[in-house]
């Protein structure tokens, strides 16, 4: 093999390389032109092919393996499932749209302006009365289009250490029907703090999405915008706020997490704290992480607002490449949304379902995970239309090329709980921040 | 017999021709380093200054607005107390370090210590972690909550110490924790220095019956002094640009108390995406470094012409 390569070096020689170099420059445009049109071919498919691209970690795609396969089997469309990875997936997706190679399918982290006028309309889809799809966390423009159904919804929720409520002798509703309020729930957790001698009543993730869900439940709309896009904050915020400021007493809730960014998971699961208001992503988790003692999942405190902060796990869209294969693509949404064929999609992944009614079964071995699981499920449908506005307000920011880099609820909060300004002088701060970034 | 002259003209070359191969050689040779100098540092520093007078927000267009950065910047509280903590942490910090790894520099040096080899390495290990991975060791410690320190001031019976929620202490944490991990640094610097001060000194300082705090103080330190100031002037200058520690402690807080100039640039920049306003702050902070160094740099000088 050496001595080919000899030859050949040999053979060309300085001159012989000059000669090739314009062949080869040749070549290579052919082969970025060939490879180019080749890209195009992984997309715009036909209707008996699609491309459907998506982003999880390897081996969590499970679910969605599962709906292509049935899907090809039930109708003979081939659906090629792309797993590319969260790091470059906006960019990708961003080049896709530049370079008119857009998959046919996509479940999206977030919806982007550059291609977000080639989504098909979703309506349809979303108004079958059969689906039971949440109405408050769809992705719609101002004119109605609904630009993205949700995959599956996520939402605050309340973890309680079951083993010290029971030493304490202290009962925790069970029922999203008969919930508690902020009030029932901190005296029923300061009374088993102080029986138990545990160290925090609460920790409270530092988190805009858990003080929004909240104020929410305080009957507060947290920073919300009017129709001129102009941001304010309503007196029962600035209550909601100024209670959750006073809480931060090193007794009722520790100030390390929301001045020093201490972490609140980690407290929780050394046993000593009474409970966390967290994310119900953390179910799987504490599945397996917590040993020591009996955790539960609570309904959300009601005062008098059920509701929580709900946003999307995921966005399915479709994107218009032709009429054929847009056709298909919305074929495939429809039967996706088929309540049969999304059950098995959320019981495969491990999804909170935006449909009502599905009562999916999970994989977990826990006995808490699947009661969590059954309670968020019976609890989403509950909430106030007000959970879903934080997320819809995202969408339409990023309509109007706007987003909100960086929201200033933490800063803000923690100077406050820090004792360097007031709760309304925070808020007043957060609103400045809002109009800054996203009003108007 | 008269000796001919050479024929100077023939064996040398003229000296145009000599002054071109002395001077295109290294020309040549340092042209990489020009270029990259010129492309990562003299040109982002360029388009920095050109920022600091401009609304610039990270994407679009931006217009020249003259000064107004720096005059709305000496009018912002924020970054006054961003500066002042800034500096508070240097005087704190710079003559901690430099006392503690002159000591330990002294001691893994000294005749009479035992293990001197297996301490330099110990003191010298911190200084290879990361400072995140520093201040995730001491936030283990001093973690108000459930730190080790206050794990064991309880068990003694005493209360939690809020070493993180009370701004000053949150601040000394990080003073002492920066300041084991500079040690093994400043340690080297001075062990090469203590290593190279004539022993002939100290024998001469013996007989005539100077004891070891006199010989460290008459001998020792003034012969060092060159690299003292090296390490007064690099401890200034990190201390000033100081950031990861202070994120992975406390994440500059309590709320806002310990945001140091480099945070506050973070911040202001790249999430309130006020990049010509952060570009003024970064060349104030530069203009405050420059300064320190210039005048250490003079008054080093004056101690070494005395």
């Amino acid at each position: 093999m050496t001595t080919v390569g000899v030859r050949r070096s040999r053979r060309l020689g300085r001159g012989g390389m000059r000669r090739l170099a314009p062949l080869a420059a040749v070549a290579t445009a052919g082969a970025l032109l060939l490879s180019a049109c080749g890209g195009g071919s992984d997309s715009g498919g036909t209707s008996k092919s699609l491309t459907f691209w998506i982003s999880t970690v390897p081996g969590q795609d499970a679910g969605w393996k599962k709906v292509v396969a049935q899907y090809k089997k039930e109708t003979g469309v081939d659906l090629k499932l792309v797993n590319i990875p969260y790091d470059g997936y906006t960019t990708k997706l961003h080049n896709a749209a530049q370079a008119n190679s857009l998959p046919d399918v996509a479940a999206v982290p977030a919806l982007d302006p550059i291609w977000s006028n080639k989504l098909i309309d979703l309506k349809a889809i979303a108004n079958n009365a059969t689906n039971k799809i949440n109405a408050n966390f769809l992705a719609k423009d101002s004119s109605g289009k609904v630009l993205a159904i949700p995959s599956d919804v996520t939402a605050s929720g309340m973890f309680i250490n079951k083993t010290l409520f029971e030493k304490a002798g202290v009962s925790f509703p069970t029922s999203p029907a008969k919930t508690w309020t902020w009030t029932d729930f901190i005296k029923a957790a300061d009374t088993v703090r102080e029986k138990t001698k545990a160290k925090y009543s609460l920790t409270f993730d530092q988190s805009p999405s858990r003080l929004r869900a909240m104020v929410y439940e305080m009957g507060g709309q947290y920073v919300h915008a009017d129709d001129s896009g102009k941001f304010s904050v309503d007196e029962a915020t600035k209550k909601a706020v100024n209670t959750f400021v006073g809480w931060n007493d090193d007794k009722t809730m520790p100030k390390s997490v929301w001045t020093s960014g201490a972490d609140p998971s980690a407290m929780f699961q050394s046993g000593d704290v009474v409970a966390y208001w967290s994310g119900v992503w953390q179910v799987p988790a504490f599945a397996d992480s917590i040993k020591n003692f009996e955790w539960a999942s609570v309904p959300t405190p009601a005062q008098p607002v059920q509701a929580s902060d709900v946003n999307s796990g995921g966005l399915t869209v479709g994107f218009n490449n032709n009429a054929d294969a847009s056709a298909a693509a919305t074929k495939f949404l429809s039967w996706l949304y088929e309540p049969a064929h999304y059950k098995t999609l959320c019981e495969a992944s491990g999804f909170l379902p935006v449909e009502s009614g599905l009562n999916p079964t999970y994989p977990f071995k826990s006995e808490a995970a699947q009661a969590a699981f059954k309670l968020y499920n019976e609890s989403i449908p509950l909430y106030a239309p007000i959970s879903g506005y934080f997320s819809g307000a995202q969408t339409n920011w990023v309509l109007k090329g706007k987003s909100l880099t960086e929201d200033p609820t933490k800063t803000e909060l923690g100077k406050a709980i820090n004792g360097q300004q007031t709760a309304d002088k925070a808020l007043e701060n957060i609103v400045a921040g809002y109009n800054q970034q996203v009003g108007g | 017999m008269t000796k001919r002259a050479p024929d100077v003209s023939a064996s040398r070359p003229s000296p145009s021709r000599r002054r071109s191969k002395y001077t295109l050689a290294p020309l040549v040779l340092i042209a990489a380093n020009v270029v990259l100098f010129s492309l990562f540092f003299v040109w982002p520093a360029v388009i920095g200054l050109v920022y600091s007078f401009t609304n610039y927000t990270g994407v679009g267009a931006f217009q020249y607005i003259g000064l107004d950065n720096y005059h709305n910047l000496f009018g912002d509280s924020t970054f006054y107390d961003a500066l002042s903590r800034t500096l508070l942490y240097a005087v704190l910090f710079v003559p901690l370090n430099f006392v503690v790894s002159l000591l330990a520099a002294n001691l893994v040096v000294s005749k009479n210590a035992k293990g001197g080899s297996v301490a330099r390495v110990i003191f010298f290990i911190p200084w290879l972690l990361s400072p995140i991975v520093v201040g995730v060791l001491w936030r283990w410690m001093f973690g108000e909550n459930f730190g080790l320190v206050n794990y064991v001031i309880e068990k003694f019976g005493g209360g939690a110490v809020p070493w993180q929620s009370d701004a000053d202490l949150s601040l000394l944490v990080v003073v002492f924790a920066a300041s084991w991990a500079w040690t093994g640094f400043s340690m080297l610097l001075f062990i090469a220095a203590i290593k190279n001060v004539p022993v002939s000194y100290y024998e001469a300082a013996s007989l005539d019956g100077a004891g070891p705090w006199r010989q460290f103080f008459s001998i020792t330190l003034p012969s060092i002094a060159p690299t003292s100031f090296i390490v007064i002037l690099l401890n200034t200058i990190n201390a000033m640009k100081e950031y990861p520690v202070f994120v992975a402690l406390n994440n500059g807080g309590p709320g806002t108390s310990n945001n140091l100039l480099v945070q506050y640039i973070y911040e202001t920049g790249f999430k309130r995406g006020q990049i010509g306003y952060a570009s003024a702050a970064s060349f104030v902070l530069m203009l405050i470094l420059m300064a320190v160094a210039i005048v250490q740099l003079i008054v080093n000088r004056r101690v070494e012409n005395r």
